[in-house]
């Protein structure tokens, strides 16, 4: 008895059958002649070139290895390229040699086993401490991070309880709370304290989650502990940040103190041109605008330091001391923008950045105040009541203020 | 002694480039002895240079002297098959008659 019913044509000398074959095939399939030219693609080809016409270009003949296969990009149309796998074979085609390529798409997505190396290698080279325990506690795995950190070994570990780190620090009260939002959540993350081997304690990051099957039942629980103990002292260089900022307000006063011995001029500048309130209060507005600015210019500073961009900051340090002539400001006023904006500006800054503002921030505050002083002087020169004007009150509509020169 | 103009095209600067042109150099250095000219270029960098020349895959090497011009692809690893392929066996051995 035949398999095939016999009223079928044998398919295999049907041209029809084939072609739709070729045209099924997911591999894309090109015959190419004895100079590499494309004398049939199928329909894979077609997409994988982009729409491209195939027939009679030329591809070139392949040259690899015989019985392998070479990992090639496939430019389509627009260009965009593709990773495939070429491989080839002689024929006789149509009573001519040829050869026929096949080219199979490859995913850039790595194969399981690959994934697989891949999770175990970011499992043993991460900064992280990874804790894998089954749901009653005890530890299966952990990392090389894990030792690095807590000084326990991995065979130390193995077999133990996260017990092993408890530092004593937290009451009941707190545990019960986590184990609680794992039940209800399958997740907690929190700051806590734990001890090393060596006794010290220190502060981590702690996230625990649920691993569960296919079914929803808890398989493992996964910790990944952060070092916090580096963070920490970040934090407290922050804090000495502050406190260099609150040094900055003694710097103020020392301007203030050092203006006062200077001329005559300088006396007038102390408090401002005209012994004025300060521009903190009088003009709040301006001031803060001009908080903004000086804002502006002393990260274009700290810029220069880091990239060398080459800001115009002294272009700007005098423009802004021309304006604050202007406003008659005075060096308390310079001495308050200059705390105003560095208080601001380091609030959001890490701790690396809130230094070099305020490191810059003292040059930047002497060239203003330097600035401020030569256009006093520039300005005042040739009214001589007001250049040895000492502070009384009530003086101030005395003097108009003064023009800018027309240079 | 006719001169080997050659033209690798590759897409960046993956161990998959670097395959071909390693196997290039070494198919110059033991087959064409000093008589040929080489340039590499990344399509990625120059894409318009692939689009003129109608690159369809890289690595793909092109023979743009002596005439026919003729191009191959892959990694280039059997030698014979780029020297067959580019129509270079021929003239090597016709060099090599000269030289004796």
């Amino acid at each position: 008895m035949s398999l095939a019913p016999k009223n079928q044509k044998d398919p295999s000398c049907d041209k029809e059958a084939l072609l739709s074959l070729f045209a099924a095939m997911p591999d894309g399939i090109a015959v190419l002649d004895a100079t590499g030219i494309v004398l049939f693609a199928n329909d894979s080809a077609h997409r994988m070139f982009g729409g491209r016409q195939l027939l009679g270009t030329e591809l070139g003949l392949p040259a690899m290895a015989r019985e392998s296969h070479a990992e090639v990009e496939v430019i389509d149309a627009a260009g965009d390229i593709a990773r495939a796998e070429l491989r080839a074979v002689t024929l006789d085609w149509l009573g001519q040699e040829a050869t026929a390529v096949t080219l199979r798409e490859v995913s850039e997505r790595p194969a399981p086993e690959k994934q697989l190396a891949l999770a175990g290698l970011v499992f043993e080279s991460v900064r992280e401490a990874i804790i894998v325990t089954r749901p009653d506690g005890v530890i299966v795995s952990v990392n090389p991070a894990f030792t690095t950190i807590t000084g326990y070994s991995a065979e130390e570990a193995l077999g133990n309880t996260p017990r092993l780190l408890t530092s004593g620090e937290h009451d009941r009260a707190f545990y019960e709370a986590m184990w609680a939002s794992i039940a209800e959540q399958g997740f907690w993350q929190g700051e806590i304290v734990s001890r090393r081997k060596d006794g010290s304690l220190y502060p981590e990051l702690l996230s625990i989650s649920q691993v569960k099957d296919a079914d929803g039942q808890v398989k493992y629980l996964i910790g990944i502990i952060f070092d916090l103990t580096q963070h920490k002292i970040n934090q407290a260089s922050l804090e000495e940040v502050r406190l260099q900022l609150q040094q900055s307000e003694k710097l103020r006063e020392e301007i203030e103190r050092r203006c006062l011995v200077a001329d005559s001029t300088v006396l007038s500048v102390v408090g401002g041109m005209y012994g004025s309130a300060p521009l903190s209060r009088s003009a709040r507005v301006v001031f803060e605008e001009l908080v903004l600015r000086y804002g502006r210019t002393l990260e274009l500073a700290v810029e220069n330091l880091a990239v060398k961009a080459g800001n115009p900051v002294s272009d700007q340090l005098r423009a802004l001391a021309e304006d604050l002539g202007y406003l008659q400001a005075g060096a308390r006023d310079v001495a308050e923008l200059h705390s105003e904006t560095l208080t601001r500006k380091s609030k959001d800054a890490g701790a690396m950045k809130a230094k070099a503002l305020l490191e810059e921030g003292r040059f930047l505050v002497l060239e203003l105040m330097g600035n401020l002083l030569s256009f006093y002087r520039k300005n005042y020169a040739r009214v001589p009541a007001a250049a040895h004007h000492v502070r009384e009150p009530n003086t101030r509509a005395v003097h108009s203020r003064p023009k800018k020169e027309a240079t | 002694m006719n001169k080997f103009r050659l033209t690798l095209y590759v897409t960046g600067h993956t161990p998959r480039s670097e395959k071909g042109i390693r196997n290039l150099q070494r198919i110059c250095a033991e087959e064409l002895q000093g008589t040929y000219e080489m340039t590499v270029i990344d399509v990625l960098e120059q894409p318009q240079l692939a689009e003129d020349q109608k690159i369809l895959a890289t690595p793909t090497l092109v023979k743009e002297l002596p005439p026919p011009l003729r191009r191959v692809i892959g990694d280039l690893s059997d030698t014979e098959k780029v020297l067959l392929g580019l129509d270079i066996a021929a003239v090597v051995e016709r060099n090599e008659r000269k030289g004796k």
